[in-house]
């Protein structure tokens, strides 16, 4: 937790970060290797998951289609 | 056919051992974690508001819930224009371009439950965010 915090400082991390120390969220979503990035649209569903490195400019024109969509 | 995964996943010189003494990790399973050195799993969300911030996208989708606006659509199968680059500032949205991978939202699934405790103490879930786009990424770190 206390690492998890110095990490969050160091980096200047805006959004929410935790550890999944027993598994079970990584487990939940699949996810067997890392990184891992999944999108989620407005309605909760997902709309796309890229198991790999993914870069921040094709995250971004992810990101504003999908703010663009109806909820 | 999934009988034949099984035995392909199995790890090299497990299969079949007369005798063997030790009854090999059971790797067949749909998730390997517990094979994976287990650090520090974090993960992170991302609401696009944060994402956004510094893309002038977030002023829109505040405004998103406002019936007042013409609704963008993406479900307007008949017209399929051609996805240009300027995708938030069309008022019909087309569907999503090739290039960029979202699935079409008729073929997206709902999302599994996510609930943590964030380093903050706070607890985030999902559904929070709902009416917003979420980033969650996973990652180790050590």
């Amino acid at each position: 937790m206390e690492d998890g915090r110095a990490y969050q400082r160091r980096f200047a991390v805006p959004y929410p970060l935790a550890n999944d120390r027993s598994g079970q969220t990584w487990a939940r979503w699949r996810v067997p290797y890392q990184p891992v990035t999944v999108v989620v649209d407005k309605q909760g569903r997902i709309a796309k998951r890229v198991d790999g490195e993914v870069d921040a400019e094709t995250l971004a024109a992810v990101l504003t289609y999908l703010v663009a969509e109806r909820g | 056919m999934y009988r034949d995964s099984r035995r392909f996943n199995r790890p090299i010189g497990t299969a079949a051992r007369p005798g063997g003494s030790a009854e090999p990790p059971d790797l067949s399973g749909p998730f390997r974690l517990a094979s994976f050195p287990v650090k520090q799993r974090l993960f992170l969300l991302a609401a696009t508001v944060l994402a956004l911030a510094g893309c002038g996208g977030s002023r829109q989708a505040a405004q998103e819930p406002a019936t007042t606006t013409p609704a963008p659509s993406v479900t307007q199968a008949t017209t399929p224009k051609p996805a240009t680059s300027g995708l938030a500032a069309t008022t019909t949205l087309g569907p999503p371009p090739r290039a960029l991978a979202i699935l079409p939202a008729g073929e997206r699934r709902t999302a599994p439950d996510l609930s943590v405790t964030a380093f903050d103490g706070r607890t985030v879930t999902l559904g929070g965010f709902r009416g917003q786009p979420v980033v969650v990424n996973f990652f180790e770190s050590w």
